[in-house]
């Protein structure tokens, strides 16, 4: 190992003039597939295109054909996360060029517009009052309409009665008990497959 | 072709009464999940406010009072703030101390601990010296004395930082203004402050200005306000 | 010889005897007939024996003892064990083979006095009690400093932003107890098994036991198959792991001064070249809050999700790729079999992209802004 690379690096020495190497013109050459002398589709599975593929001699971006979920190689990072003076900045935000893209054509998925903070105090005591007079008629879902916020705000702000919440869990535990052992299994392993989403 | 979609939003937008716009920010007394106004959450109960921090007031005058010019030691503005603020202060928004103050806090010991070994004194080391046996003139019976642990605990470290007038400077927040400090944790949120100036020494310039000055100016025992003497106090 | 079996039996069977009749104060079934029985039995034979064996065997434990509690160096370089654990181990010829010795030489002067009794903790002892000069609980504690410090201060130079949980976790994983015992027997360091009685009827020199881990373990276990459970200080485990925290504590002692960087680069080979991989230590609560309140905080654009690729939508297993964006940067990307899994994941790849961020060499410092708190 240790030979392997001294052997690199003298061959490196060498070369007094790297720019036959290395790209000066700033700009990198990207490999999209594996470089195969025959033709990459039908011959993917023949390893002699690609032992004797022929590129010129030099740095390449070749990025992985995966997506880069959950890798945390520093070529995934985005560069609105690196700090202002990291060298990386400038090649990735080149490389991310295609992101402007996607960006633009991919349809939102959901979105709920900017968030707007226009209740005062009088209104929440209003949110709080009613949700409490009547939880099955003024529910979360009414409230957030009449009030144009989320039913996660007006959860934030009140909470339901005991008496909703106990009513509420009985029912569902009814529902729960009636469950066929296999339903049951299902959820129980929906629930776990759910946390694995958590750990990336 | 496909900004379209994002003309339509913005329309829709605008066709909203204008009445969704104006934005509501509470001061005063809690109101549960509605957002607060900066200017009442950024600001001490003394009056000092994060916001407009004046460096004479606030930044030199903490380097002035731990001597980081006669050190060598460059701290920026804002690691000098970040040092200072506790978690607490602000619900985590502004930039705290906690890392740091892990990170100091287990430097400290380690230097404290290399200090007790150094240490010849009677009180320090334990046993005569017939019957102590050093490694290279380092004596490893001191760790583990009462002394010794005494030099870095919580409340030597929190009686520093008020020692040296530091204690108005932090942002935290009480979690029951009306109750004592020791409800309050005063004196974690005090050694936090300290550990973590010793961090951000460490980790802006590096091992050997961070030892430097915790040779000198903390277990400095010359020094009027240092960790030994208000360890050796309030023994 | 049969003098020394005769000796040896009844050496062993007085220690099983008191072994037995404590063994039977612990069950409840005590019959207090027996100890009585013993008691009258000894009252009766007051004239003194001599015990020319039991003597000799009281010289070895006296040797044995004073040779732990203040090793000469002539004497440990002629422990086998000892020698080739310097050499393994590289240590520098500044670092002396009785401080190695004293590494492995635990504490047991604290163990209770329950445990620490011939009858009921420790049937045959595999060593003497050390004086408190000359055991390695104070170059434990310094091992201990100076690892958890180095080990943090390297993490974090590597992950500036990793929250303080995952920090913890990270470092536990590299300097753990468990996981310094396990260094410690990859050294090759061997427990002290067999007991003084035993080493001494096989008239082993006294300075073999020097290169062995010593400390006052349960031989109960060995004699009768009964194991009595200690607490974890007095385990197999928390030896080693001391005896480990020991070496690398004497070895910045010996170093400190002419090599300043040579007991950081022994941590560094032994321990942080362990492979660790922080991405597995996170489990996020809803990142997509964690997300918008990071990106409100960092000043960028609130976060959108947006579909980027999906197949197989009506299907039994569809597949839907999410990115999510702030503004026209891509944030972070997540595949799933439902739109609020895709979301969830994209969400948390996002995140780990934040926390798991990895300065390169010429930066300045990275100074984290701290855990994103929703």
């Amino acid at each position: 190992m240790i030979s392997f690379t001294r052997k690199i690096s003298i061959s490196a020495l060498r070369y007094k003039d790297l720019s036959k190497i290395v790209n000066v013109n700033g700009k990198i050459t990207e490999l999209k597939g594996t470089p195969n002398l025959y033709n990459p589709k039908s011959s993917a599975s023949n390893y002699r295109g690609v032992l004797r593929a022929k590129i010129d001699p030099g740095t390449y971006y070749y990025p992985s054909q995966s997506s880069s979920t959950g890798s945390i190689n520093s070529e995934t990072f985005p560069s609105a996360f690196l700090p202002k003076d990291d060298p990386r900045k400038q090649i990735l935000t080149d490389l991310r060029a295609n992101d402007k893209v996607q960006s633009q054509l991919a349809p939102e998925l959901h979105n709920k517009g900017e968030k707007t903070y226009h209740l005062e105090p009088k209104d929440i005591t209003e949110i709080i009052a009613l949700r409490k007079q009547d939880p099955e008629k003024y529910t979360r879902k009414v409230l957030a309409k009449k009030y144009g916020v989320s039913p996660l705000f007006i959860s934030l702000v009140s909470s339901a009665s005991e008496e909703r919440k106990n009513e509420m869990s009985r029912r569902l535990n009814e529902i729960q008990q009636r469950w066929h052992a296999k339903r049951k299994v299902a959820r129980e392993d929906r629930k776990k497959r759910k946390e694995l989403w958590y750990r990336a | 072709m496909l900004t379209v979609t994002k003309n339509y939003s913005m329309s829709w937008a605008r066709l909203a009464p204008r009445a969704r716009y104006i934005t509501y920010l509470h001061s005063g007394s809690r109101v549960r999940g509605i957002k607060r106004d900066p200017a009442e959450y950024l600001r001490l109960p003394s009056g000092l406010s994060y916001t407009d921090l004046q460096p004479q007031s606030y930044h030199d005058r903490v380097r002035s009072e731990l001597n980081l010019s006669s050190h060598g030691i460059e701290l920026s503005n804002e690691i000098i703030v970040q040092c200072l603020t506790h978690k607490s202060f602000a619900h985590g928004s502004k930039p705290y101390n906690e890392k740091l103050a892990a990170l100091g806090a287990q430097f400290l010991k380690y230097h404290a601990s290399v200090h007790s070994l150094k240490s010849q004194d009677a009180d320090v080391a334990k046993g005569n010296a017939s019957v102590r046996i050093n490694i290279n003139g380092l004596n490893f019976t001191n760790l583990g004395t009462q002394f010794s642990k005494q030099l870095i605990a919580k409340q030597t470290t929190a009686k520093f930082i008020k020692a040296r007038q530091l204690d108005s400077l932090v942002f935290w927040k009480r979690r029951d203004p009306l109750k004592n400090d020791v409800y309050n944790g005063e004196s974690s949120v005090l050694s936090s402050v300290l550990n973590a100036i010793v961090g951000g020494i460490l980790t802006t310039n590096g091992p050997q200005k961070a030892a430097a000055f915790i040779e000198k100016e903390l277990l400095n025992c010359e020094k009027e306000v240092s960790l030994i003497n208000i360890a050796n106090t309030s023994n | 010889m049969s003098q020394l079996a005769l000796l040896s039996s009844r050496v062993l069977r007085s220690s099983r005897v008191a072994a037995a009749s404590r063994r039977a104060t612990l069950t409840a079934s005590l019959t207090c007939t027996r100890g009585i029985n013993w008691s009258s039995v000894k009252s009766q034979k007051q004239e003194i024996l001599s015990t020319p064996e039991l003597n000799k065997y009281k010289e070895y434990y006296a040797n044995l003892q004073h040779v732990i509690n203040s090793v000469p160096n002539e004497l440990a370089a002629k422990s086998p064990s000892l020698v080739t654990l310097h050499r393994r181990l590289q240590l520098p010829d500044s670092f002396e083979l009785s401080t190695l010795a004293r590494c492995l030489t635990c504490r047991s002067s604290q163990l209770p006095v329950d445990l620490n009794t011939l009858s009921v903790g420790a049937a045959l002892p595999t060593t003497t009690p050390t004086s408190d000069f000359q055991d390695n609980h104070g170059l434990n504690i310094f091992g201990k400093n100076l690892l958890t410090y180095y080990v943090t201060q390297q993490l974090l130079a590597k992950y500036p932003r990793l929250p303080t949980v995952v920090l913890n976790a990270a470092v536990d994983a590299y300097i753990s107890q468990n996981v310094l015992a396990s260094i410690g027997m990859s050294w090759g360091i061997e427990v002290e098994n067999s007991s003084i009685l035993k080493r001494y009827l096989k008239e082993e020199p006294v300075q073999l036991t020097l290169g062995r881990l010593r400390f006052f373990n349960n031989t109960l276990g060995h004699e009768d198959g009964v194991k009595l459970i200690t607490s974890h200080n007095f385990s197999k485990e928390a030896a080693y792991a001391l005896a480990v925290r020991s070496i690398i504590g004497a070895l910045w002692a010996y170093t400190h001064e002419t090599n300043p960087e040579f007991a950081f680069k022994f941590i560094d080979d032994h321990i942080l070249s362990r492979k660790l991989d922080v991405s597995r230590m996170f489990q996020f609560e809803q990142p997509t809050r964690e997300l918008a309140v990071l990106c409100r905080r960092e000043g960028l654009e609130r976060p959108i999700s947006k579909l980027l690729a999906e197949s197989g939508r009506l299907s039994k297993a569809p597949v839907f790729i999410v990115g999510v964006f702030s503004g026209d940067e891509k944030l972070g990307e997540g595949f799933g079999s439902s739109l609020k899994e895709a979301k969830a994941r994209a969400a948390t790849d996002a995140l780990m992209k934040w926390y798991c961020y990895e300065p390169v060499g010429g930066q300045s410092p990275v100074v984290d802004h701290g855990a994103v708190i929703v």
